[in-house]
C-alpha cells in the first residue's frame, strides 16, 4: 500500500510540475489528465472509491476534455519561457522552499487525532480528558456511495441546497454573459409553433 | 422594463428586512450545526440588505443609461445577497465555502456585465481567477485545519482549543500554517494591503453600481466572516493571529493613502479609498477585544453612509457625453451643481474624518479600541495616516470649488431621478445625524459585539 501510495504521489507531482513548465499547451493538459488520474489512484487508496471514480468522470471525462478543446481551438502559439523562469526563481523558489518547510513542519508533527492535543499534562484529570470512542470500531462496514446517501439528504442536506444554488448561478451568469439578443437569429416560438396547423402548414398555389 | 424589476426586487429586499427584524429567532445553531443566527449576523444582514436597497435606488437610472437590459441583473444581485447573508450565517467551514463561491460566481458575472467593452471583461477575468486563486488558499488552510482537528465546526474548533495556550509551541505551529491560509483567503477578499491588486482593476473596470455593490455588500459580510472565524473558532490563537492583522492592516492604511494620490481616474480613487478603509477596519480585529468589534461594526455603519453617498455623487455626475472617469471631470462642479459639490465635499470631509461628521466618530471609536488594547503603534500611524489621506480628499475639493472657470468648458450634467436624490439626501443627512446623535448606532453596534462575549 505504502509502495503504491508513494508512486501514485511521485507521479502525481512530476506530472503537476510537468503541467506547469511544458511548452505546449495541449501537452500541458495531458499533463493534467495524468495528474487527475494518479490522483484518483491515492483516492482508490483511501477506501474512496466512488470519489475516485466521480473524480475520473468529471474531470478527466469533462473539465479536461474540454480544457483540450479550447487549447485546441483557440490554437495558441508555442511560448518561449526559458529566460522568464529563471527570473522569477530565486523569489518565487524562496517562497516556495518557505512554504515546503511550513508544510514538513506542521506534516511531522501533529497530523494525529484528537487525542494529544496538549492534554498530556492533564491527563488525571477526568473532566477535561473525556473518554473517546472509537467510531470506527462502532460503525458497521459501509460502501461509499451508501454513507453518502445516508447524509446527504439528511444531516448535510444544507451543502447539497447550497451547491444547487451554485449550479443555479452558474447557469445564469452562463447564459446571461453568452446570450445575444440579435433579431436576426431565429428563436423558437413555442406558442406559435404548437397551435400551427397541419392542414394550413403547407398549400397548394392557387393562380 | 428594467425599473419594474428593479422596484419588484427592492420590494423581495423591504420585506425581508421586515422579516429579518420581526424574527422571533434570537441566538440560534440551525441546519445541523451549519448555521447560526445571533446578534452580529442580524446587524450585518440587515445592513447588507440596506445596501443593496440602495444599490437598486442607484440603478433605476443608470441601466437604462447604460443599455443594460438583462433582466438576470437584478436576480444575480438579490441571488448575491442571498449569499452573502448565509456567509455571515455560516458556522462550518463547508458552508462558508458553499457560501463563498455562491457569492463570487455570482460577482464574477456581475463584474462582466457589459460584456462589449474591454474593461468590464478583463475586470471579470481578474475578479474570477484571482477569486479561484484566494479560494484555493481558503480550501488549503480549512484542510489543513481539518486534519490537523477533525472538525470543520467554529464552536467545536473554539472547544477543542480552549486548553491549548501560547505555550504550545507545535499545535501552535502547524495550526498557524493554515489560520495563516484562511486569513490570507480572507484578506484577498476583502483586498486588504498586500493582496489588493486586483481591486482598483475591477472597481475601474465593473459597471459603476456594481462597483457600489463590490466595495459595500462583500466587505460586511466578509468582516462579519473574519469576526465569526477569529473571535469564535480561533481566539486561543489571538496573539498570533494578530500579528498578521496588525502588519495588514498598517499596509493597507499606507498603500491606501499613498496609492491614492497618484491616481487619475474617480473608480480607481474611491477602490484605493476602500482599501484604507479596510486597513481601519482591520485594527479593530486586532485588538482582539469587544470594543474593537463594536468599533468595526459601528464603522462598516458609517463606511456603508459614505460609500453609498460617493458613488450617488459619482453616478449623478453623467453628463450627455457619458459618464465621467477622470477627476478632471470633476473641475468646476462647484458652479455646474452647488449642490452635489457641497455634498460630495462633506462627505470627504466625513471620509478623511473631520470632526463634525460621521467619519471621524467611527475612527475615533477604533483607534480608542487599538489604545485600550495597548496598540500604540497602529493607532498612531492610523492617525498619521489617516493625515495623509485627507490631503488627496481634499485635493478634489479643491478641484470642484478652486478651479479657474474658464479652465474647461461648462458641461451640464443630466437632471437627477427621485430615487437617487432620495438616496444622496438620506446619506447626506446621515453623515450629520451619526455624528450628533450617536446612540442608537452604538447600542446597535453593541448588541452585534454582544454576540462573542
Amino acid at each position: 500500500m505504502k509502495l503504491f501510495l508513494a508512486v501514485f504521489a511521485a507521479l502525481a507531482i512530476s506530472s503537476s510540475i510537468m503541467v506547469v513548465r511544458a511548452n505546449n499547451p495541449v501537452y500541458s493538459v495531458l499533463y493534467l489528465i495524468l495528474v487527475f488520474v494518479n490522483v484518483s489512484g491515492i483516492l482508490i487508496l483511501q477506501g474512496l472509491d466512488f470519489f475516485a471514480m466521480i473524480f475520473l468522470v468529471v474531470y478527466v471525462g469533462a473539465i479536461a476534455v474540454l480544457f483540450l478543446f479550447v487549447v485546441m481551438m483557440l490554437n495558441i502559439k508555442v511560448e518561449e519561457k526559458q529566460e522568464s523562469m529563471l527570473r522569477y526563481l530565486p523569489v518565487g523558489g524562496g517562497i516556495g522552499l518557505i512554504f515546503f518547510f511550513e508544510i514538513i513542519l506542521s506534516l511531522d508533527k501533529e497530523f494525529v487525532p484528537v487525542n494529544p492535543l496538549s492534554f498530556a499534562s492533564l491527563e488525571n484529570d477526568s473532566l477535561v480528558n473525556p473518554e473517546y470512542l472509537d467510531w470506527g470500531s462502532a460503525l458497521t462496514q459501509k460502501t461509499g456511495i451508501e454513507a453518502i446517501g445516508q447524509v446527504i439528504y439528511t444531516y448535510y442536506f444544507y451543502y447539497f441546497f447550497m451547491a444547487s444554488f451554485i449550479l443555479l448561478v452558474a447557469m445564469i451568469g452562463a447564459i446571461l454573459l453568452t446570450l445575444y439578443n440579435d433579431p436576426k437569429v431565429k428563436r423558437q416560438e413555442v406558442f406559435e409553433q404548437n397551435a400551427r396547423e397541419f392542414s394550413r402548414t403547407i398549400q397548394k398555389a392557387s393562380y | 422594463m428594467t425599473s419594474h424589476q428593479l422596484s419588484i426586487g427592492s420590494l423581495c429586499l423591504v420585506y425581508t428586512l421586515i422579516l429579518l427584524c420581526q424574527s422571533p429567532l434570537i441566538d440560534m445553531i440551525l441546519c445541523f450545526n451549519t448555521l447560526v443566527i445571533d446578534g452580529m449576523s442580524a446587524y450585518l444582514k440587515s445592513l447588507i440588505i440596506i445596501s443593496t436597497l440602495c444599490i437598486f435606488g442607484l440603478s433605476f437610472s443608470y441601466l437604462p443609461q447604460e443599455r443594460i437590459k438583462a433582466f438576470e441583473v437584478v436576480i444575480l444581485f438579490l441571488l448575491g445577497t442571498l449569499s452573502l447573508m448565509l456567509m455571515v450565517s455560516s458556522y462550518d467551514f463547508i458552508s462558508l465555502y458553499l457560501a463563498i463561491e455562491f457569492q463570487s460566481l455570482g460577482f464574477y458575472v456581475l463584474a462582466a456585465l457589459k460584456r462589449d467593452n474591454e474593461y468590464s471583461t478583463e475586470a471579470g477575468l481578474k475578479y474570477f481567477v484571482l477569486g479561484a486563486f484566494s479560494s484555493g488558499f481558503y480550501l488549503f488552510g480549512a484542510s489543513l485545519i481539518y486534519g490537523l482537528t477533525g472538525t470543520t465546526n467554529f464552536e467545536d474548533l473554539s472547544i477543542l482549543f480552549t486548553g491549548v495556550g501560547p505555550t504550545d509551541i507545535f499545535t501552535q505551529g502547524s495550526i498557524l500554517v493554515g489560520l495563516l491560509f484562511l486569513s490570507v483567503a480572507f484578506l484577498f477578499k476583502i483586498s486588504a494591503a498586500p493582496f489588493h491588486m486586483w481591486s482598483p482593476d475591477v472597481y475601474e473596470g465593473a459597471p459603476t453600481t456594481v462597483t457600489a455593490f463590490f466595495s459595500i455588500a462583500p466587505k460586511l459580510a466578509l468582516f462579519g466572516v473574519l469576526v465569526r472565524v477569529f473571535y469564535l473558532g480561533f481566539f486561543d490563537f489571538l496573539f498570533s493571529w494578530q500579528q498578521i492583522f496588525f502588519i495588514c492592516s498598517l499596509a493597507s492604511m499606507i498603500l491606501g493613502a499613498f496609492g491614492a494620490l497618484g491616481q487619475l481616474k474617480i473608480k480607481r480613487l474611491l477602490a484605493f479609498s476602500s482599501i484604507g478603509h479596510v486597513g481601519y477596519l482591520l485594527i479593530g480585529l486586532a485588538t482582539g477585544s469587544l470594543q474593537g468589534l463594536q468599533g468595526i461594526f459601528l464603522y462598516l455603519f458609517v463606511y456603508l453612509v459614505m460609500t453609498i453617498n460617493a458613488f450617488g455623487v459619482v453616478l449623478s455626475l453623467r453628463t450627455q457625453e457619458g459618464e465621467p472617469r477622470f477627476l478632471s471631470d470633476l473641475k468646476n462642479l462647484s458652479l455646474v451643481s452647488p449642490i452635489l459639490a457641497l455634498t460630495f465635499s462633506v462627505n470627504l470631509f466625513s471620509m478623511a474624518g473631520i470632526p463634525p461628521l460621521a467619519g471621524f466618530l467611527s475612527k475615533f471609536y477604533l483607534f480608542f479600541a487599538a489604545l485600550d488594547a495597548s496598540l500604540y503603534s497602529l493607532a498612531i500611524l492610523g492617525v498619521l495616516s489617516s493625515v495623509l489621506s485627507c490631503f488627496y480628499y481634499i485635493s478634489i475639493i479643491k478641484l470642484m470649488y478652486f478651479h479657474k472657470a474658464d479652465e474647461v468648458a461648462l458641461k451640464p450634467i443630466l437632471p437627477i431621478d427621485g430615487q437617487k436624490g432620495l438616496i444622496l439626501g438620506i446619506t447626506f443627512f446621515g453623515l450629520f445625524f451619526i455624528f450628533l446623535y450617536p446612540s442608537p448606532f452604538f447600542l446597535l453596534s453593541h448588541a452585534a459585539a454582544l454576540s462573542f462575549s
